[in-house]
């Protein structure tokens, strides 16, 4: 019993002097870094708080990074980044990044973060705040929407027009397509009003069918509403409904038929079945945030960033559908008027 | 009495040292994934003691460990792994957030602990079910109590994104009346009246235990069965006890956690306490002191490794990673001590 807890002790003693050591010289590297930052160029240093999703798999918080990182190299502003592990985590970070006083803007993504932020925001006036995907009104704090229907428009037209010139043996000769939602909400019918209104912009007989999964993570129930949709007669069909959408995919290969991806460019998930994806560029919104603090233009305000601003597109890249060039052409003026608003898009079904 | 005390201590030794291997063995991770150890270990320590926030952020991350390292060590004393938790803490505090939402403009002096009440009691209605099983049909409550934590947790889910899902993206219910939240202990930070709480329940799970007849006899099923049969110890009533006791207890660790942080129920708020619930139980030796302990130490490594990652190129994933190595180093005792021969 004896030796063993002098072996023990011998341990304990051997961590702990590790362990002093550790204190002191991590105080040192910490010193430095503080200092590293304030050094840079520009000197502008960003905190990016993330979900407690996570990085990895393709998500929001991935292409929010990109944006920062893009932000990086180009005004060379440094960053730190934090995953929260539990959704309170979020508040703690919020605090932290704000009480140091190091940051010159903090970035918060998705709407999970809005209590915490209405929290700290408010206590820490003078720190500025980027809110990505949700709103806030306070005025440190710049949030960040989309105008997913400008996007979706593009979608919409790309799949009438794919319908009207058959530019693929999987589309069949009946004028309909479809649009599977998560949920019946104003959001998710931003992108079926944008869908169906740029569909019928191209071909006012077109018919585009609608109907929503219940939720956001039910492939299968994607999938069944799916292949009603293609009993119909629907060879595109276009998802905003988040892992729900795998379904559609599935559905699609199934029945070789044409889908539509959204947010990211899901395009490589199957090439020879989704022709298109919509993107919401929260990458632009990031890099848009941290632009305005670099040129002292950041206002706090809310800003809804549309086709103009780069915050939503529609790329076919990645994917084996060969879209002909004309088509493209054709989209790019449909973008081209949108921009320049002589095309107005409905956020809201009618 | 001498004899235990020495017991106690090289207990608390042994823990210390599988600590301090782990945090050794982690430190070549970070090695290895290019980083400094001695800067992440720095920061680690900085995020989680480096101001009264940080250390008050540090408790109250370690108050739901406590909780459900406190239920599974119940279970344990009676010889049950309640390896429920998680579903009792989700069915704990969606009760306790459905009550306070349902009778919101009752006053807070009643609605509180009732709202309290409803939780505990969904938790022990959850916890029991494990333990009638096994006292009735001899089902391993390991088995019903995973089943029941995926009904549990998907349950409150369909809730939270149905019925009770307020407008907007997240899946959230609406705030509870702000009579009723428990009071910061220390402003802008987490620590609220949850960790009196705590104290309280852990006080009364210890005289429960070892100053009452029904926990000596709760113990007796717990270290021999047979024994306490023949001794005419009704064992099967004391596995449905410990059950339902510790399903009550894992309940307050969603329900501290709906009142002190959220004031609301929102999808996905337990980073799977309940499962670290049965890592802070053994490494606490299921003694509510002991628990309490290990639940700080989680606490402070959950809490410094945000500042961690926050700082360094280390992902604070690292810190499961040690925290797993402790567990693997206290409760695989055979390798501390192949350790020592080497050593002579």
């Amino acid at each position: 019993m004896k030796k063993r807890n002098v072996a023990l002790m011998r341990i304990l003693v051997c961590g702990l002097s590790m362990a002093a050591v550790g204190c002191g010289g991590g105080a040192d590297a910490g010193a430095e870094k503080a200092s590293e930052a304030g050094s840079g160029e520009g000197g502008k240093h960003v905190g990016i708080i993330f979900t407690e999703a996570g990085l990895g798999g393709n998500s929001f918080n991935d292409l929010a990074l990109e944006g920062v990182k893009r932000a990086a190299e180009d005004f060379g502003i440094t960053y730190d980044e934090v995953e929260p592990k539990s959704v309170s985590d979020e508040e703690i970070i919020q605090d932290e990044m704000a009480a140091s006083g190091d940051y010159d803007l903090v970035i918060c993504v998705g709407a999970e973060q809005v209590d915490a932020l209405n929290n700290v925001a408010g206590t820490y006036t003078d720190q500025k705040f980027a809110l990505l995907d949700a709103s806030s009104d306070l005025k440190n704090v710049a949030s960040y929407a989309c105008k997913e229907q400008e996007g979706s428009f593009l979608a919409g037209a790309l799949a009438a027009l794919a319908n009207q010139e058959k530019i693929d043996e999987k589309i069949n000769d009946d004028k309909v397509i479809g649009f599977i939602g998560g949920v019946d909400n104003p959001l998710i019918n931003h992108f079926a009003a944008g869908y169906k209104a740029g569909a019928e912009y191209i071909d006012p007989e077109i018919t585009v069918l609608v109907d929503y999964v219940g939720g956001f993570n039910d492939p299968t129930t994607a999938k069944t509403i799916a292949n009603t949709f293609i009993e119909k007669g629907a060879d595109i069909i276009f998802h905003a409904s988040g892992a729900s959408g795998m379904g559609v995919f599935q559905a699609a290969a199934e029945k070789n038929v044409l889908a539509m991806g959204v947010n990211l460019n899901q395009n490589s998930i199957d090439p020879d079945h989704i022709m298109a994806s919509m993107l919401k560029r929260l990458d632009n919104c990031a890099y848009h945030a941290i632009e305005s603090v670099v040129n002292d233009t950041y206002t706090g305000e809310n800003q809804i960033l549309g086709l103009k601003d780069g915050g939503v597109d529609c790329t076919v890249e990645e994917s084996n559908i060969q879209v002909p060039e004309e088509i493209l052409g054709q989209l790019d003026e449909i973008k081209e008027k949108i921009v320049a608003g002589e095309i107005e898009v409905p956020a809201e079904l009618n | 009495m001498g004899k235990s005390y020495k017991k106690t201590l090289d207990e608390i030794l042994r823990s210390l040292a599988a600590i301090l291997l782990a945090l050794v063995i982690g430190a070549v991770f970070i090695l290895a994934s290019g980083e400094s150890p001695l800067r992440a270990y720095g920061a680690l320590i900085k995020g989680a003691m480096g101001s009264p926030q940080a250390i008050a952020n540090s408790i109250s991350k370690s108050v739901p460990l406590a909780f459900t390292g406190l239920a599974v060590a119940m279970g344990q004393r009676c010889g049950m792994l309640n390896i429920g938790a998680e579903g009792q803490l989700h069915a704990g505090a969606m009760a306790a957030v459905i009550t306070a939402l349902t009778f919101a403009s009752l006053p807070s002096m009643i609605l509180l602990p009732m709202s309290i009440a409803a939780g505990i009691l969904a938790g022990m209605a959850v916890g029991s079910v494990p333990g009638i099983f096994r006292a009735k049909y001899k089902t391993s409550e390991v088995i019903v109590a995973i089943m029941l934590n995926y009904i549990c947790t998907l349950f409150t889910s369909w809730l939270v994104n149905g019925p009770y899902k307020v407008a907007g993206s997240t899946a959230q219910t609406e705030l509870m009346p702000e009579g009723i939240w428990f009071r910061k202990i220390l402003p802008r930070t987490q620590l609220t009246t949850a960790v009196l709480m705590l104290i309280v329940v852990a006080v009364l799970i210890y005289l429960f235990l070892w100053k009452t007849s029904i926990g000596f006899q709760l113990r007796a099923v717990g270290s021999n069965p047979e024994a306490a049969r023949a001794a005419g110890i009704p064992v099967n009533r004391y596995l449905i006890l410990s059950m339902t006791l510790s399903g009550g207890i894992a309940a307050i660790a969603g329900v501290t956690e709906m009142f002190g942080k959220y004031h609301r129920f929102i999808e996905g708020f337990s980073p799977s306490f309940g499962f670290t619930g049965i890592a802070v139980a053994i490494l606490g030796k299921n003694h509510p002191a002991g628990v309490i302990l290990t639940a700080l130490l989680f606490g402070v490594m959950d809490m410094g490794a945000l500042r961690m990652s926050r700082e360094t190129a280390v992902s604070s994933n690292m810190i499961i990673v040690v925290q797993s190595l402790v567990i693997l180093f206290v409760s695989a005792p055979t390798l501390i001590k192949a350790f020592h021969r080497k050593r002579g």
